[in-house]
């Protein structure tokens, strides 16, 4: 018995696209695929590099018409890890859990897994409405792949759990639509399989309720059993998981820690990352004779050109410049203000600059925003640069506008979906003392 | 997690060459969600209904009347020397069964869609539980053929403890054609306008003509009648209720007399066994197709 409870390998889907009845292609294809199984290995390899000639894009094992949702897909996943799985709409993500929870089958490869799965790609699957509460428990549980012996044994805690005590006798399709879900959520977190598959289920009911979730998913997954989890909520994602996954079309783009892999996810989430990265041709560079900017770049903390960036990540801003002569009183500063245009602070670099790097000569200075300071909102980011009592050698500038997104480190303990007031959000420390 | 209990559980999921047999293991962990489904079908039935499980009466109450008038009094149709009443109402209540399975069962993965693409159990339970909760409105309507039964002075005979094996053989043709319609129906969603078109059409061919009234002239072919699994089974289910009133006559010891006719063995016998067909057919199929079941519906 080895430590593994999900071993993968070469996993793939293929999808087909557009309508599953399509007689005219069908039969296309028909035609064009009959004859190809008579052929022997030799003829089908020779017809193969016909076809590639014509077409450097062949692909036999993409047909026209058809996507890999999943490819080539090698994965281990140990007992008692508490992966993360993230990546855009369309990565992948939701149809590798479909496959580990044997709701589809692969197109290649296999997949071993020990243990009993549990999976959670919907709650409330099969609820009735005409049915009452009591009763869609049950038939909910079973759905699930719970005993009945096993839902008699926990049932008072669903009930209790789901708060909904008053109503267990009620028909469900009289029951208001946050009840229904707390009551589904309620049968799912009693679920005790070895292996529990998640997808994007958290978010349901109101945010005190999403809150209790929370906490029951943290008691599965510290109780030492495997879980898989979806979600697009980052800052769940985050405090759930220790292992992160991030696909991109159907493969793995990296596996590592969660944080690394979200904050690889925010580099790639970024279509205006070209917007974070200015570059001025020789002639046309911003400053005097004094000094001249080069580049400016908005940078995450992994080095990669962005405009979106999380609230639990470094902002890191870099200039380079070619300083023209000996200036240790040169000052580069850099203005970050709310996208109204109110400033939130002002920094410059003068103080760094000494006898050792502020000759003439090619240079780099650049400056790091805390994380779990801004608000989730969108900023701009403007500079300038001078000589204090000698010249202002670049006026003020506008370079970037980015945007912080994530949960707010406000001190509360939930997520609050409204916007959260303020310019700024810093993650303060707070002491409280029992003072009677 | 103890690691007996993961060795025990390996799955291996894998492309579709090689998983079609069924996994009888797994159905019978599955047993309690089984019959959670019946009971689920059961109890929503007939919800928000005034009339109720009434229904269960009427359709195959009122749909005999209809016969007994057009077929029995206009047309004159022969019921083997029985009353046309207790003739049509014993197989339009063993046919309506089989209808209603067969209707229920044909669009149980459509109708499951959320089952299909969300959650994993052993998808043969879908169309097989509707012919097991199909079962509580034939007991209804039973009821009423035993009432009826008394009221036209009709004795109960032994024969009657082979009814279960008649009812037996609708509950496997009902699985059999309700599976392979099922999984057409997730492909082809013309399976909802024809299954009930097919269901009419076929009715007539069951319900109305009794073997002993197919030309004497074809012989043994008669018995090619019974590959309609439901012609054997109503056939038979009539003559273990009935069996005492269908007369026959024959020559004894030179004289004429009436005696009970013998049992549809034969008619029986083609039937049970194209009904086993229709059900081996059924899985088969619906193995076949499964896998594509959650991509395609």
């Amino acid at each position: 018995m080895s430590n593994k409870a999900i071993i993968t390998e070469n996993l793939g889907k293929r999808y087909k696209l557009g309508e599953t009845l399509n007689f005219s292609r069908t039969i296309r294809e028909a035609i064009v695929e009959f004859p190809r199984k008579f052929m022997s290995e030799a003829k089908r390899k020779a017809f193969e590099i016909r076809e590639r000639k014509n077409n450097p894009d062949y692909d036999p094992e993409t047909p026209p018409g058809t996507f890999w949702a999943l490819r080539h897909l090698n994965l281990e996943i140990n007992h008692s890890d508490v992966v993360g799985i993230i990546g855009s709409n369309g990565s992948g993500k939701s149809t590798l859990l479909k496959v580990l929870s044997k709701i589809t089958i692969p197109t290649t490869g296999h997949a071993k897994v020990y243990g009993r799965v549990g999976s959670l790609l919907e709650v409330g699957t099969g609820f009735h409405p005409d049915l009452t509460g009591r009763e869609n428990i049950f038939l909910n549980g079973s759905i699930m792949g719970m005993s009945k012996a096993d839902i008699k044994m926990r049932f008072d805690e669903i009930v209790a759990f789901s708060e909904v005590e008053k109503f267990l006798d009620t028909p469900i399709k009289r029951y208001s639509s946050g009840m229904t879900v707390r009551l589904a959520f309620a049968v799912a977190a009693h679920l005790e399989p070895e292996i529990l598959i998640v997808d994007e289920v958290l978010a349901v009911g109101d945010a005190a309720f999403q809150n209790k979730c929370m906490g029951k998913m943290k008691d599965v997954s510290s109780e030492g059993r495997t879980v898989l989890f979806v979600s697009h909520n980052m800052s769940a994602v985050r405090s759930l998981c220790s292992r992160g996954i991030l696909l991109k079309n159907g493969k793995i783009v990296v596996d590592t820690t969660i944080n690394e892999a979200i904050s690889h996810y925010n580099d790639t989430l970024d279509e205006k990352a070209n917007d974070a990265q200015l570059l001025w041709k020789e002639g046309e560079m911003p400053g005097d004779d004094y000094v001249q900017l080069i580049e400016a770049q908005l940078l995450s903390e992994t080095g990669v050109n962005k405009t979106i960036f999380d609230t639990d990540e470094q902002i890191k801003i870099r200039l380079k410049y070619k300083s023209l002569k000996n200036n240790k009183d040169l000052r580069f500063a850099v203005k970050l203000s709310s996208i109204e245009g109110e400033t939130v602070f002002q920094s410059t670099d003068q103080i760094f600059r000494n006898s050792e790097n502020s000759g003439a000569g090619l240079y780099t200075t650049e400056v790091d925003i805390p994380n779990r300071l801004l608000n989730s909102k969108h900023y701009q980011i403007s500079l300038w640069a001078g000589t204090p009592k000698v010249k202002r050698h670049i006026p003020e500038m506008l370079l970037f506008k980015l945007s912080v997104v994530g949960k707010v480190y406000n001190g509360s303990r939930l997520d609050d979906r409204q916007p959260w007031p303020g310019i700024v959000s810093p993650e303060l420390k707070w002491k409280i003392l029992k003072i009677d | 997690m103890s690691k007996d209990t993961a060795d025990k559980y390996v799955q291996i999921i894998q492309p579709r060459e090689k998983q079609k047999k069924i996994d009888w293991q797994e159905l019978y962990r599955f047993r309690e969600l089984f019959g959670i489904l019946v009971w689920r079908d059961i109890k929503v039935k007939y919800k928000q209904t005034a009339l109720g499980a009434l229904w269960a009466i009427i359709v195959p109450f009122v749909h005999m009347l209809i016969f007994t008038v057009i077929f029995g009094n206009v047309a004159k149709l022969p019921t083997d020397g029985l009353h046309p009443q207790l003739f049509y109402y014993a197989g339009l209540l063993l046919w309506t069964y089989f209808a209603t399975a067969v209707s229920i069962s044909g669009a149980s993965l459509v109708n499951g869609k959320a089952f299909l693409t969300k959650i994993y159990f052993p998808r043969l339970i879908m169309p097989v539980s509707p012919t097991l909760s199909a079962l509580v409105d034939f007991t209804i309507g039973f009821v009423i053929l035993v009432a009826m039964l008394f009221y036209y002075e009709q004795a109960i005979d032994y024969t009657i403890i082979f009814l279960p094996f008649f009812v037996a053989i609708a509950v496997v043709s009902a699985s059999g054609v309700g599976m392979i319609f099922a999984s057409l129906n997730v492909k082809y969603r013309d399976v909802a306008f024809a299954l009930p078109f097919i269901i009419q059409i076929w009715m007539y061919g069951t319900v109305l003509v009794p073997f002993s009234k197919l030309p004497p002239a074809w012989g043994d072919f008669r018995y090619l009648y019974g590959l309609n699994p439901m012609s054997g089974a109503v056939e038979g289910f009539r003559w273990c209720l009935l069996h005492s009133n269908m007369l026959t006559t024959r020559m004894l010891d030179g004289k004429v007399v009436e005696i009970p006719v013998d049992p549809p063995l034969l008619l029986v016998t083609v039937s049970t066994v194209s009904a086993a067909f229709l059900l081996w057919l059924g899985i088969k199929w619906f193995k076949k197709m499964e896998s594509t079941f959650a991509d395609i519906v």
